[in-house]
């Protein structure tokens, strides 16, 4: 059988048995593929470069292991030893000096033999907005990562040695956009003031509070045309407009919103 | 065409084919009670009545309700909805089982064809209400507006189950309280639990919304809500177990939960911002003022309930004519020019509004249509009331042709809106 980086671990394994042990050799952080509870969760989601990533290991010391034990190794796709998942630490750094943060330990699920993965999307479902979850795990979570990305989570990993830390909140909320990633942000009073302040001096407002509907959304599109590449639009509406969102989300602009208090929402909208 | 798939409120592929239905059925109802007019001059239990009432309560008033009901509830609740394709069946089982049930009552065929169209509806309702329940359960809001729609949806359910057992009742009669009082039973739990509580909640939200008026007080709604429901609750038992004067507070307790929410209405009219109303506005406020007459009609009769059996049988038809011709219907149709033009210039002008100089919802039908339309129903309920009262079948007649034209006009603006081309004039700052 040919494989190359991005061949699925559940695949190798069904072709092969002999490749539990033999990826499992070339460090203890390969163990949890032998218990076959955990080799159920995360075999079929992780490829040879995920679980390279997982392991601190090549993919060059992963795909000469399987060589041995008689796969070809196919000239593939060029593998990237990152593909980004851990770039930026602005999650982090909030997490660390935030107040707004829960902790969930999934090691102890993990030793029992189960798959945290429905306890943590209960945890996220009961998060309230703008908090952070840290998932305090023994090994980079990628398949949950791949699905919360999708969900429209933004993640992030630290990584202590023995311990992970994956950092995971809510980037919009995804009942409005599914699908139009980091386009959304419902926001805090705080968080939004911060945002319009990068706009000083380049920001329209428009107040569409008085205008029966359409006009509201009418105006806003009307005004978001003629709106110059660097300023923005700084709305008082009504209410979150259910149906212009995705309107601005398919137009590739970026809405930051906030409720003040009942009847008066504000939104900031800039490319 | 971008894709739509972020917008939370469905295709109008399930939406557009209620409005369709709908429309026809307004039109067959008046073609049919014109020919049937006399019977509006006799007891109210009589096959004709029994049939044009539910051809308008299912195939007209439901009808729009749940196709509006589709588009409204994910933006009331901030959801998607729970299931687009229990909806289309539920729509092809409403128009089938009443259409069905129509003819069952109309030629009064007892047994299997009654009991089988009310099965169909059944299910129908059963339907609507999982999609309903699903999709409440996946909302985060709280708000007095969802309790209002959740809640009608069970009295719903409840005058469905109730109209199948009557169904089976009169077929083969086992129950103990005779037939008409279950039948008002039946009738109050449907126009009051299910209508007129759905009208609140959606009517709550909307129409301040429409009349862009802000800082509404909700403690009447919610004052509104729990009368309305426990009195229901108790009428209920007390129309089952014949106590009379239960009833009358019962009554008098959703009489107070009536006219809070018209005292919300009078509220956001007054405190508005949009002080011209359009042609759809004014008719729906004069609709809430025709609700006023069965108001005090209900008191009269729970004071005095020899009155519907020995003096009055006109006064309890104009009762029901009243609220199911006077305040629903009339409602929806000056509500369809609120909401049908927004759906259908979502769809065609999605992706170009502000892009391109586009025409505004309102300019989707003929406004001077909806006008005439509007004076010509008025008169012709105004008439239509006045025949029952003193007893003339031509008078009836004659407003029944009123109606029929108005029905006419509604039409006509309702096709033109449904079938409206995407109209666009030269681009400004594409």
């Amino acid at each position: 059988m040919k494989i190359d980086s991005t061949t699925r671990i559940s695949v190798i394994i069904k072709h092969n048995n002999e490749a539990i042990d033999a990826i499992a050799s070339i460090n203890p952080h390969f163990n949890k593929l032998r218990n076959p509870i955990l080799r159920k969760i995360l075999a079929p989601r992780v490829s040879i470069a995920d679980a390279a990533r997982i392991g601190k290991c090549s993919v060059d010391e992963l795909l000469v292991k399987l060589e041995k034990i008689g796969f070809e190794i196919s000239s593939g796709p060029i593998l990237k030893k990152e593909n980004g998942l851990t770039k930026s630490n602005q999650l982090t750094e909030e997490a660390m000096n935030s107040e707004k943060k829960e902790s969930l330990d999934v090691r102890p699920i993990l030793e029992s033999g189960k798959d945290p993965f429905n306890a943590i999307m209960e945890k996220l479902s009961k998060l309230q907005p703008g908090y952070i979850l840290e998932v305090i795990n023994s090994f980079e979570p990628t398949p949950l990562i791949k699905i919360l990305e999708k969900k429209g989570y933004s993640t992030e990993v630290k990584d202590q040695g023995e311990i992970i830390y994956t950092y995971i909140r809510q980037i919009q909320t995804k009942k409005i956009a599914e699908g139009d990633q980091k386009k959304l942000f419902a926001v805090s009073i705080d968080e939004f003031e911060q945002e319009k302040s990068k706009f000083k001096n380049k920001l329209t407002e428009i107040d569409v509070r008085d205008l029966e509907m359409p006009l509201p959304m009418v105006t806003i599109l009307n005004e978001i045309e003629t709106l110059l590449p660097d300023s923005a639009l700084f709305v008082h509406h009504k209410k979150i407009p259910q149906y212009l969102l995705p309107e601005l989300a398919d137009r590739n602009f970026k809405t930051w919103y906030t409720e003040i208090k009942e009847g008066n929402i504000q939104l900031l909208i800039h490319r | 065409m971008q894709s739509i798939a972020s917008q939370n409120a469905p295709g109008p592929s399930v939406i557009i084919p209620h409005f369709l239905v709908g429309g026809l059925v307004l039109l067959v109802f008046t073609v049919l009670l014109f020919l049937s007019a006399e019977s509006l001059t006799q007891h109210f239990f009589n096959p004709k009545i029994l049939a044009l009432t539910h051809l308008l309560v299912l195939g007209w008033i439901t009808m729009i309700i749940f196709g509006a009901l589709y588009q409204l509830i994910p933006v009331i609740m901030e959801t998607k909805l729970f299931s687009e394709l229990l909806a289309k069946i539920s729509f092809i089982l409403l128009t089938v089982g009443t259409l069905l049930l129509t003819l069952s009552f109309w030629n009064f065929w007892l047994g299997t064809y009654l009991i089988f169209s009310g099965c169909i509806i059944t299910l129908s309702v059963l339907l609507f209400s999982i999609n309903v329940l699903f999709t409440t359960r996946s909302s985060k809001i709280k708000s007095i507006e969802k309790k209002f729609i959740f809640t009608s949806t069970i009295w719903l359910g409840f005058t469905v189950l109730m109209g199948l057992i009557l169904a089976i009742n009169l077929s083969f009669p086992f129950l103990s309280t005779p037939h008409i009082e279950l039948l008002k039973l039946h009738a109050h739990a449907g126009i009051v639990g299910w209508i007129i509580q759905l009208i609140i909640g959606v009517g709550s939200k909307i129409l301040p919304m429409f009349l862009v008026a802000h800082g509404m007080n909700k403690k009447k709604l919610v004052f509104s809500y729990y009368t309305i429901n426990s009195g229901l609750f108790v009428g209920i038992f007390s129309i089952y177990f014949s106590w009379h004067f239960i009833l009358i507070l019962a009554s008098g307790v959703v009489v107070l939960g009536l006219l809070a929410f018209l005292s919300y209405l009078y509220e956001a009219y007054r405190i508005r911002v949009k002080k011209k109303l359009d042609p759809g506005m004014k008719q729906s406020f004069v609709s809430f003022f025709i609700l006023l007459f069965p108001i005090l009609l209900v008191l009269l009769f729970s004071f005095d309930p020899d009155l519907i059996s020995s003096l009055s049988i006109p006064l309890s038809i104009v009762y029901g004519s009243t609220l199911m011709i006077g305040f629903i219907t009339s409602l929806i149709m000056g509500q369809t020019y609120k909401t049908l033009p927004f759906i259908i210039w979502l769809k065609v002008y999605r992706g170009h509004v502000g892009k391109i100089k586009i025409p505004l919802p309102k300019e989707l039908y003929n406004e001077n249509i909806a006008i005439a339309q509007r004076w010509v129903f008025n008169s012709g309920f105004i008439i239509v009331t006045g025949g029952i009262l003193l007893v003339q079948k031509d008078v009836i007649k004659t407003g029944c042709l009123f109606l029929i034209l108005a029905t006419l006009f509604y039409n006509f603006n309702l096709f033109k809106i449904i079938f409206h081309k995407p109209k666009t004039y030269a681009a400004t700052n594409a």
